[in-house]
């Protein structure tokens, strides 16, 4: 909402510079968004008055005129076809700096004198335009004829503007009477009521029939006749300019200068387009009705619909209809002033996609109270701008008049809330500073609110009242008194943030994904393992689907974590050699009719370089074992005690990842299908597990074990083997035949090819053996690693390479 | 060879192979082989004893000569080795180390630990909820009914006609109360939320949240005040203050948009558009519906509650201009923070 301080000050004194006031509004609540300053640039330009017009020879559409500015005349050459001789006007002189009106983009340009036709022009009489106060340009700027000639512009038109960001509760506040109430709360000043002329008492005809109060809880009609349509007086235009409205006729003008003045919209429908009585109804089933911008729109049901026996002229709260819109020709109208039910409206307004000002203020709900005084307000600027003669007195419908409920306030409940002590007597005087009806008792204020303020009900809406007029600076800064709550740990929680620090410490960064994602993105993965374990692609009609997306790319909530880290990994890939992510967060499944099940899922996705490159060390490319070291070492580190990594029979270079014996996910190097499919050229290995089984199998804390003090034998064996026998079976002979002195052993080295034959393999390991209770000899050793070898010849076939060592 | 000419033949072996020594290393092994307590010319030197007098004489004479020799030629080698040291462009020092690799948390979870441990350390808890929540829980239970017209102040998006994406953390206020009831209240309720919303530099159509909620005798809008100031002196800088203005939101009573002094201290800058506050959250008294709903008795216990931006603290702290940044997951970006 934009509103001149100028008018502001018709029903408020205010003597603060208006950047103070601005902050008084802001911290209490109406805050001021933007101060715009309108009479700044006019150096040089004056109030004038037209003394003289003569045609210019030759030229059919200019004209020279004589204009006065107090000093002194000077004549300027000008093609405006409003002006007029006695009317006052803005005069820029030489030297003055205006809005270029013939520029494409906004410019500026300094006004020098020149000559036109032969003619000396020594100045410009102005459009709006050039004054930077609208984009109207057909004419010139014509004042007020109160304007003193030759006083500077910026005197007789200069304001400031001040931008409202208004709350939602706020609405009572939306107008220019509105902010003055507030404001004489805020600073103490009192406000100045506007005596509006009373009505006519008697001689109401019945007018109109209005269905129910389910559809308005007032219906107010004012016959107009006599009426003459022309442009509102400059005042009324300038006004409507500079809060944003643009200026129509002297009938719609009054109808949206009332409405931004006392915040109640009205609307005049042209007499002649109704027969007989005006019926206030819900829309038919299959209505049509054409609105005032020339849309054909069907009405919802349950809308507000204004008609005659016959035909709709009007969508109540909302818009008129084209066939009953005020125009050159009318001379006689009725005017509304009404209170429709906000729910309705509210619902009507969406409904069609229509939301103009007036639904949007209906829709906060409208003081019934208030339709009245907007209505003689708006009578009274009729007669005066349209020689408008009301007929009779207005018709007005109120089956119900509100009454506002009083409401108790103890005196402790202004501390209890707000933790600073406000005397009573000062609660009492804010309260009736804003128009409360206050009694007060020995304990307590009984207050009831004022007509416009509905959204005012419980004691601590008046709280607030008294808290943000007192001032919340005057608030201290106090921690919370009394027992502390019990604090609970999130064991969930910490287990995340520790998988989190360790990833990290293994080098990986997270990332953080949309959870709406799209088919699109999803249907690369139609082929990832799915098994027993959890889904990682479905199809979809089992995804949950956003009713309204913003776009196409994040419509649906996704199942899994991996379609977008292999994004992310593919786009870094293009400017990072190396790129270690992992994202732990939820998915979302489809629960029957209920919400969702948001289970956490862990992915990681590696790809390029396992570290930067470096002079001192060898470029390596990531691999599957870099991942299996990532979820080995992660599940290690989170002490699940029952995960096993074992080899998915199904597909190559793929690990499943089973804990307590359920899958848990996998970890792959993802083939080359997939990676062509997400644009990708290099190798990926990734994983993704369900965190969910992984919380409920990690434990909390280690136990300590005493490890040996004694020395331990170490002995290396080297065996040749069938490519074909995996490392694990080669494990599991070297535990059962190491002895109970065997303490750990360790793959060292792996290596095919010359001068080994095809298919044969050497694996190398260091074992050590160690006891608790004392030293053991090298024999002892020698005598366990012989075991190991026996059995690996026995088991395994494998033949032991340097056998003749000791 | 008598004892002496094998003493002279020990010191030229040992001048000799001297020469080829390159190393410190190396001379060390020399010292040992020839001056070491077990060496050479101690060998030599024990068997004066077996010898006549005459070549003990002698002998003893050439083995002082050999062992002054050694130990001056020794000493010269070993400084000559050092200079060499300091010569050697073997080591080139200026040469990058070899960097450890250490990933980083994501910038957004950075900041929320931030956050969780500041008022974990007041003794809140964190309690997380679900993303997809009825349409009861994200408006309803907090005040808003259907066609409350402040529920456009959420641009909801819809799963159904009652189940939305939460348009905020506050529905988590009604579970963490209806849980906990009738004990006080010390919670903090971060997690994702979605809006309806054109993205821009400042909107992004999903945000992470913090909300906090304190219930139980004796919470006022001073103690949010207290709690707020004293996360922004934490978070921010001790010389950071809070201010309160007055605001509207249907779950509290009295409501309160939340600023913080501007990184600017007060003197005005472009970042707070000359005001030297920045908006940081909104909060309030809980409503006495509120707590109702949440099973608590508005009559006997208050609470607050705020809620802030994740996003919008970090781009705060770290100057970050776009708030499209956090999502894309640049490493680029990412990588300037953890
Ligand atoms: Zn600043």
């Amino acid at each position: 909402m934009r509103v001149p301080v100028s008018w502001l000050r018709e029903y408020i004194e205010l003597d603060q510079p208006v950047t103070q006031l601005a902050h008084l509004l802001t911290i209490a609540g109406l805050e001021v968004t933007g101060i715009e300053d309108t009479g700044s640039g006019w150096d040089r330009v004056f109030v004038g008055m037209v003394e003289r017009i003569e045609r210019v020879p030759e030229a059919d559409r200019l004209v020279l005129a004589t204009v006065n500015y107090g000093a002194d005349s000077l004549t300027v050459v000008t093609g405006a076809p409003n002006i007029a001789e006695g009317q006052k006007v803005a005069l820029a002189l030489e030297g003055a700096v205006l809005v270029d009106a013939y520029a494409d983009t906004p410019r500026k340009r300094k006004l020098k004198a020149t000559k036109i036709k032969g003619i000396r022009s020594q100045g410009m009489v102005c459009s709006e335009r050039e004054l930077g106060l609208s984009s109207e340009h057909e004419g010139i700027l014509v004042l007020d004829g109160d304007a003193t000639v030759g006083a500077p512009l910026a005197t007789a038109l200069g304001d400031h503007i001040l931008t409202f960001d208004l709350p939602n509760n706020l609405a009572y506040a939306n107008s220019v009477v509105g902010l003055a109430r507030e404001i004489a709360a805020i600073t103490g000043v009192v406000c100045r009521e506007r005596s509006v002329p009373i009505l006519a008492a008697t001689g109401a005809a019945t007018m109109a029939t209005v269905e129910g109060k389910h559809l308005a809880a007032r219906y107010l009609l004012q016959r107009l006749d006599n009426l003459v349509i022309r442009p509102s007086s400059p005042y009324i235009q300038q006004r409507l300019q500079a809060s944003g409205v643009r200026s129509i006729n002297n009938v719609v003008d009054a109808t949206n200068y009332v409405m931004l003045e006392y915040g109640q919209p009205l609307h005049g429908f042209d007499r002649d387009a109704s027969e007989g009585d005006v019926v206030v109804r819900a829309s038919h089933t299959g209505e049509v009705f054409e609105t005032l911008d020339h849309q054909r729109r069907p009405m919802p049901p349950g809308t507000v619909m204004i008609a005659d026996a016959a035909r709709a002229i009007g969508i109540g709260g909302i818009m008129g209809g084209l066939n009953s819109e005020v125009t050159e020709a009318t001379t006689s109208i009725l005017l509304e002033s009404a209170t429709f039910d906000p729910i309705r409206i509210r619902r009507s307004a969406r409904a069609m996609g229509l939301r103009t000002e007036a639904s949007a203020r209906f829709e906060r709900g409208m003081d019934p109270e208030l339709a009245p005084v907007a209505l003689a307000r708006a009578v009274e600027l009729l007669v005066q701008e349209a020689d408008a003669v009301p007929v009779g007195a207005p018709y007005d419908w109120y089956p119900e008049p509100i009454r506002q409920r009083a409401i108790e306030l103890p005196y402790a409940e202004v501390k209890r809330l707000l933790g600073v002590e406000v005397a009573p007597d000062e609660m009492e005087c804010i309260l009736r500073s804003l128009e409360f009806d206050v009694v007060s008792q020995p304990d307590r204020l009984l207050v009831t609110p004022p007509s416009y303020r509905q959204d005012v009900t419980l004691a601590a809406d008046l709280v607030e009242e008294i808290g943000r007029i007192h001032g919340y600076d005057e608030i201290p800064a106090t921690l919370p008194s009394g027992a502390l709550p019990v604090q609970r740990s999130d064991e969930a929680a910490l287990l995340e943030r520790r998988a989190r620090e360790w990833l990290v410490a293994a080098g990986l960064r997270e990332v953080i994904n949309y959870d709406l994602t799209s088919v699109a993105a999803l249907e690369p993965f139609r082929a990832l393992p799915a098994g027993a374990g959890p889904a990682f692609w479905q199809p979809v009609n089992q995804l949950i689907k956003v009713r309204n997306p913003l776009t196409t790319e994040r419509e649906y909530l996704r199942p899994s974590l991996l379609p977008g880290v292999l994004q992310n990994l593919r786009d870094n890939l293009r400017h990072q050699e190396a790129v270690w992510l992992f994202e732990l967060d939820r998915v979302f499944v489809r629960q029957g009719d209920g919400l969702p099940l948001e289970p956490r899922r862990l992915a990681v996705a590696l790809a390029g370089l396992r570290r930067p490159s470096s002079p001192h060390l060898a470029d390596g490319e990531t691999n599957l074992y870099d991942l299996k070291g990532v979820v080995d070492g992660l599940l290690a580190a989170l002490r699940v005690h029952t995960y096993a990594l074992v080899a998915d029979n199904e597909r190559p270079a793929s690990l499943g990842v089973e804990i307590g014996g359920r899958c848990a996910g996998f970890a792959s190097a993802l083939d080359a299908e997939l990676l062509a499919r997400l644009d990708i050229d290099r190798p990926v290995v990734a994983a993704e597990l369900d965190w969910e089984i992984i919380l409920g199998a990690a434990t909390r804390a280690t136990t300590f074990a005493a490890y040996s003090r004694y020395p331990a034998v170490r002995q290396d064996v080297a065996i040749l083997t069938q490519d074909s026998v995996p490392a694990a079976a080669v494990e599991q002979v070297i535990v059962r035949y190491g002895g109970r002195n065997l303490r750990g052993w360790r793959l060292r080295e792996v290596y095919r090819g010359a001068p080994l034959p095809e298919g044969m393999k050497s694996l190398l390991y260091g074992l050590e053996f160690q006891s608790d209770d004392r030293t053991l000899t090298e024999a002892e050793g020698t005598k366990g690693r012989r075991a190991i070898e026996r059995g690996l010849r026995e088991q395994l076939g494998a033949e032991i390479r340097g056998s003749d060592q000791p | 060879m008598s004892l002496p000419e094998q003493i002279v033949a020990i010191q030229s072996a040992a001048l000799d192979h001297l020469t080829t020594v390159a190393t410190t290393r190396d001379l060390e092994d020399w010292r040992v082989r020839y001056l070491g307590r077990k060496g050479e010319l101690a060998g030599a030197i024990a068997q004066l004893g077996s010898v006549s007098s005459d070549e003990r004489r002698a002998a003893g004479q050439a083995a002082n000569g050999a062992k002054a020799a050694l130990q001056e030629a020794h000493a010269a080698k070993l400084g000559e080795l050092k200079i060499g040291a300091k010569q050697d462009n073997a080591l080139d020092v200026t040469l990058p180390g070899i960097a450890p690799v250490i990933g980083g948390l994501h910038l957004t979870r950075h900041t929320l630990y931030e956050i969780i441990r500041i008022f974990t350390g007041m003794g809140f808890t964190v309690f997380e909820t679900n993303e997809v929540e009825s349409d009861e829980y994200n408006f309803g239970l907090l005040n808003l009914p259907p066609d409350h017209p402040a529920r456009d102040m959420w641009d909801t998006m819809y799963v159904s006609d009652d189940v939305v994406l939460r348009t905020h953390t506050s529905p988590g206020q009604i579970r963490a109360m209806r849980q906990f009831n009738p004990e006080p209240l010390r919670v903090i309720l971060p997690g994702k939320c979605h809006r309806y919303e054109a993205v821009d530099a400042s909107h992004e159509s999903m945000f992470y949240q913090v909300e906090g909620l304190a219930v139980g005798e004796g919470i006022t809008l001073a103690s949010l005040k207290g709690v707020f100031e004293a996360f922004t002196q934490q978070m921010f800088g001790a010389d950071r203050k809070v201010r309160f203005r007055g605001s509207y939101f249907p779950f509290t009573e009295p409501s309160v948009e939340i600023d913080i002094t501007c990184n600017c201290l007060g003197a005005g800058c472009a970042v707070c558009k000359g005001t030297g506050w920045l908006e940081v959250s909104g909060g309030g008294m809980v409503h006495p519906t509120v707590l109702r709903n949440g099973g608590y008795d508005p009559d006997i216990v208050s609470g607050f509650a705020f809620g802030m931006g994740v996003e919008r603290n970090a781009m705060l702290r770290h100057g970050i201009d776009d708030i499209r940044h956090f999502y894309t997951n640049d490493l680029r970006f990412l990588k300037q923070f953890a």
